[in-house]
């Protein structure tokens, strides 16, 4: 059990990218020849296998990183959505030896393990397997990835590592990830140092790319059940915001113009709107209210090839839905899969992490 | 002299075109024994127009059609083809089009249905049409079209019903239903074409094809256009000015309102440009442009048959007093003059008309004029060389004369061959006969005097536009293009499209555009370091693309004087915008220099989509939405028309100054607007512009760009 290990935890609540952090990481990784495993020991089962659910971050580690194990191996341990009151029923006890015994049999012949974190580290405390406790019987070393880019950052950090001290965990560090470049300089000039200060060390830092967590077309097909009339070729197209099309033709162009790679929700009844929005840079058209558009709309969303979905929700509905989407990577989709790639190799001391944990 | 207007190349596609109109030899395929199908009146057609070349119907069914010899397929013809007709069901038209290019065809005309009209399946097809086109080198009119006629070849490749009689105006448009209407009144009006075409789903020629082709025909005196949009607007600004200096463009454009613009847009599946961006193109081209199809033939009629007025001076002369009242209204609210008669001319009419007349302008020659008293005075009329055209009103009372009076009309017409007659024969049967007579000899009625006027006014626009001199010269400032480029390309890798405040301010800066000086703080060191570089008094505002109103939310700190203020002040704006836009992404604060006030305009650019860059210049301040007082232009501008752009507001008056105002520095607007004029043409990813407000000083001062937006497309 004595295989080095990076176990990823967010710094605070709205966190994110923790997978993809860990997808680069362990790509890189293997590019250096290592035998990388992955292990995830509490989920939240959102996607469901036969008769059970379990996490979808386990199918993509499982395809990505060609892991021979399961995925109730990969993540032996899920969580519902209301787990309260599996408190009352489990055996602590029973659940880490689990957890014990998929991570050996995880961590056979392999150089390095990448641990995902459920969220923050405070998870699972209600169960008896808070992160400390995991931490330390996997004898890993706690990451914090950081996408905070208010002043308020480095006190979650202080915070969250000053309390794995007195539990006796390690920390390997800190990763800034999806900073907007307004916070970049800011981040460089303040928080890294005062950071430094603390004995923390900061391996990377992330800028904010839009392509990672904006959602795909499909994504939204699958979320509004809708039907696609045309387009089905890019159903790949990000979606990187959502505007709604009620105005004039005439300012319409303006108004989309300003915002790049976006899906746009409009009336079946307003071909006038879905083709203005043709003419800039579109991701998508969502037509509401199930009105089927004009046949000349969707000769030109064909030409272009931009999809068409149609909606049967009224327009209010159908923007509510769309703002809970957000992307995620899932198995098979090889282009966020070399893009969290791409940008832990650029951003992120790796081999920095390497040597830290005695490899190289 | 004729204006040269063609290179070699252009002369070699338009002989291919030319073939169109007047092909040697003619196929049909889909040609059909039985009458009444397309493919049969076709053939009925090319034979009744009394086509000279030879016509080959085409059908694998038929030995014989209309006493022709028929083919199984195109290929079977012996003899070249230069035009073959498509008349066959869409789906196998692909198939058919390009046995057609096996044979050498030049030239194809599609009338068949079935494309894009009707969907994704038919754009599929509508596609793989052009691509057989474009392999063979084959133009082709359509699908989804009428077809054409020429009257002067003769050819009639078309199945409409009518066949029109010979005429000096072409006429063409994108509606075909509309043409067989056009026809069918035409009949009955005795008006005759050189040609009629009906453009069809456009896939590959379009309205500026023929244009460009129809500019050469010595029949055509007048090109008239129904459009709902022109198909590309960049070749038509290209074509279309010097076209119009040989013989007159009369556009009318339907989809003109927002309810019409929807129209159009799901009846042609594509999206307008804006409106403004349309009559701009249209003007700079010299193209009229009428509100009404009425206009359109009467304004084309007139001007393919009279000369254009010299200047704007008009003449009435009438029979009756209410008419011409009307006509005077009419005249003046076209921005036209009356004109103002010459002593000689009253001498004249006094000495010779009853004491009852009038002669001043309006001429009253009295309810008893007989046709000579009519021409007595007409005559006179176009003797003064202060009247540039005559209105001619006629009431049919009880002595009038009407066809005495016409055929009056037709002689001083030939005798002054160079000032316009209109004439105006109110009422119906009384006045048939003369209207008919008139018309045969190319003069247009107008049953209206208001028509007339319409008629009158686009006349002397399209003499303007033959008098001026459309060689103005374009500026070319020097410029820093590379650091826009540079910009730019930053602005892409982050994958953004709206510039930050200060990416823009450092564009128009590189354009010479005058900007304060600037910074940007990220913390209130630097805001004072910035602030005691550009010196005291500086302005501060939030810098984030969410925040558009920055004074509503407190982003904006005006007059700040001093280290401490300025610390203050940076605090209080993030706090502000933490506050009420917590969300927002905030990049700092920038720090200007304080300027003092000036007067308020604005300069913007917005891309069209068929006719690129519209520059617009307007007056600035918190009551622009309310007073929209603004001008636009499409770029390239000359300085010239940027001092016209400015001319054509009220802010003119502002910055001249009122009431003893010292006036403002009118040059350097004039230089911002072309600046944005060359920056707009330089950059073709420039989407939107908008410089708001610009302060304007005191003559000699010069102007400055207070706050810049931006917007780039996407690659």
């Amino acid at each position: 059990m004595n295989v080095p290990s990076l176990y990823v935890a967010s710094a605070s609540k709205d966190s994110v990218g923790k997978t993809a952090l860990c997808l680069g990481l362990a790509l890189n990784f293997m590019d250096l020849g290592l035998k990388v495993g992955y292990f995830k020991p509490i989920g939240r089962g959102n996607v469901k296998k036969g008769n059970r659910f379990i996490d979808s971050d386990s199918l993509l580690m499982k395809y990505a990183l060609k892991l021979k194990e399961e995925p109730e191996i990969l993540n032996p341990i899920n969580l519902d959505y209301r787990y309260l009151e599996t408190c009352l029923e489990v055996d602590c006890q029973s659940l880490l030896k689990k957890l014990k015994e998929c991570y050996s049999e995880i961590s056979r012949d392999k150089d390095l393990i990448i641990i995902e974190s459920l969220h923050e580290p405070c998870l699972g405390w209600s169960i008896g397997l808070s992160a400390t406790k995991v931490v330390n019987m996997l004898q890993s070393h706690i990451l914090f990835i950081s996408s905070t880019c208010k002043d308020e950052a480095l006190d979650e950090i202080l915070c969250k590592a000053h309390y794995s001290k007195l539990e006796g965990v390690k920390y390997a560090g800190v990763v800034f990830n999806s900073i907007r470049r307004e916070s970049e300089e800011r981040i460089k000039r303040l928080v890294i140092p005062l950071l430094k200060k603390r004995n923390l060390h900061v391996w990377g830092l992330i800028p904010y790319n839009s392509m990672i967590t904006a959602p795909t077309v499909s994504e939204l097909v699958e979320v509004l059940s809708g039907e696609v009339l045309v387009g089905e070729e890019n159903l790949s197209n990000m979606v990187e915001g959502f505007l709604v099309g009620a105005m004039r033709p005439e300012s319409a162009i303006s108004y989309f113009r300003r915002y790049p790679r976006k899906a746009v929700i409009t009336g079946g009844d307003r071909p006038d709107i879905a083709l203005a929005a043709m003419e800039t840079d579109t991701s998508a058209i969502i037509l509401t209210g199930n009105l089927y558009p004009e046949v000349r709309v969707l000769a030109k969303a064909k030409e272009r090839g931009i999809p068409i979905i149609l909606v049967s929700y009224d327009t209010y509905t159908t923007v509510q839905k769309v703002q809970e989407i957000s992307g995620k990577i899932k198995a098979g989709d090889t282009k966020r899969i070399n893009l969290a790639k791409e940008l832990v190799k650029e951003h992120v001391d790796f081999k920095g992490l390497l040597s830290y944990m005695g490899l190289k | 002299m004729k204006p040269r207007l063609y290179s070699k190349y252009e002369k070699d596609r338009l002989s291919i075109l030319e073939k169109f109109l007047r092909p040697k030899s003619v196929a049909v395929i889909g040609a059909s024994r039985t009458p009444g199908a397309v493919g049969h009146e076709i053939v009925r057609n090319l034979i009744r127009s009394g086509y000279p070349g030879q016509i080959y119907p085409v059908n694998p069914k038929a030995d014989k059609i209309l006493d022709l010899k028929c083919y199984k397929k195109i290929g079977e013809v012996e003899d070249e083809v230069d035009l073959a007709i498509i008349a066959v069901p869409a789906k196998i038209v692909p198939q058919v089009a390009e046995e057609a290019g096996e044979k050498g065809v030049k030239c194809l005309i599609v009338v068949s249905a079935g494309f894009k009209e009707v969907g994704v399946e038919g754009a599929e097809r509508e596609k793989r049409l052009l691509e057989i086109c474009r392999k063979y080198g084959m133009r082709m009119l359509g699908p989804n079209c009428l077809g054409l006629i020429n009257t002067s070849t003769p050819i009639n490749a078309s199945f409409a019903k009518q066949n029109p009689i010979k005429g000096h105006i072409a006429f063409f448009s994108q509606s075909g239903a509309l043409c067989t209407a056009i026809l069918d009144w035409a009949e009955r009006e005795n008006i005759g074409f050189s040609n009629l075409i009906s453009l069809g789903n456009m896939a590959d020629t379009d309205e500026t094809d023929f244009i460009e082709l129809l500019a050469n025909d010595k029949n055509t005196k007048a090109i008239l256009i129904y459009i709902e949009g022109i198909k590309d607007g960049k070749r038509f600004l290209e074509v279309a000015p010097k076209v119009s200096k040989i013989k007159p463009i009369i556009v009318f454009k339907a989809g003109a309102s927002a309810a019409g613009a929807r129209a159009a847009a799901s009846h042609t599946g594509s999206m307008a440009g804006s409106m403004v961006a349309y009559r701009e193109a249209f003007r700079r081209s010299g193209v009229l442009t009428v509100d009404s199809l009425e206009d359109l033939f009467n304004l084309g009629l007139t001007l393919a048959s009279q000369p254009t007025p010299e200047g704007r001076n008009i003449a009435i002369l009438t029979n009756a007093g209410g008419p011409s009242i009307v006509a005077a209204d009419a005249v003046s609210k076209r921005n036209l003059n009356l004109a103002w008669l010459s002593p000689t001319t009253i001498e004249r009419l006094r000495s010779k008309l009853p004491v009852e007349a009038s002669w001043i302008n309006p001429v009253d020659v009295l309810g008893d004029a007989l046709a000579d008293r009519y021409a007595f005075a007409l005559e006179t009329l176009l003797k003064d060389y202060s009247v540039d055209a005559v209105i001619v009103i006629l009431t049919p009372q009880a002595m009038t004369q009407p066809l005495e009076t016409a055929k009056k009309i037709i002689e001083m017409r030939s005798k002054f061959p160079n000032k316009p007659i209109l004439p105006v024969f109110m009422g119906g049967e009384s006045v048939r006969e003369a209207v008919e007579l008139l018309a045969r000899a190319g003069i247009p009625n107008f049953e209206y005097p208001e028509r007339a006027a319409d008629t009158l006014a686009g006349m002397i626009e399209y003499g303007e536009y033959l008098r001026s001199e459309r060689i103005q010269e374009i500026p070319k400032f020097k410029v820093r293009k590379s650091d826009v480029r540079e910009i730019f390309d930053r602005v892409r890798r982050e994958r953004r499209v709206n510039l930050l405040s200060v990416e823009a301010r450092e564009v128009v800066k590189a354009y010479g555009i005058p900007v304060p000086e600037y910074g940007l703080a990220q913390d209130r060191r630097q805001a004072v370091e910035i602030s005691r570089k550009i010196g005291y008094p500086v302005v501060m505002k939030v810098v984030s693309p969410q925040i558009l109103h920055k004074t509503d939310i407190g982003g904006v700190k005006l007059n700040l004087k001093s280290d401490r203020e300025v610390e203050l002040a940076f605090n209080e704006i993030i706090r502000n915008a933490s506050i009420f836009m917590p969300d927002a992404r905030v990049f700092g604060v920038e720090i200007q220099k304080m300027v003092p006030q000036g007067r308020e305009v604005i300069v913007g650019m917005h891309r069209d989509l068929q006719f690129g860059p519209l520059i617009m210049f307007g007056l600035g301040g918190i009551y622009v939405n309310l007073i929209k007082d603004v001008s636009f232009r499409l770029a390239p501008i000359s300085r010239e028309e940027a001092y016209q752009m400015i001319l054509e507001t009220k802010a003119y008056a502002l910055l001249r100054g009122i009431r003893g105002e010292t006036s403002s520095d009118i040059d350097s607007v004039v230089d911002i607007i072309l600046r944005i004029s060359q920056l707009s043409m330089d950059f073709e990813e420039i989407n939107e512009i908008d410089i708001n407000p610009i302060f304007v000083y005191e003559r000699g001062k010069g102007a400055i760009a207070l706050d810049v937006k931006m917007t780039i497309g996407s690659e």
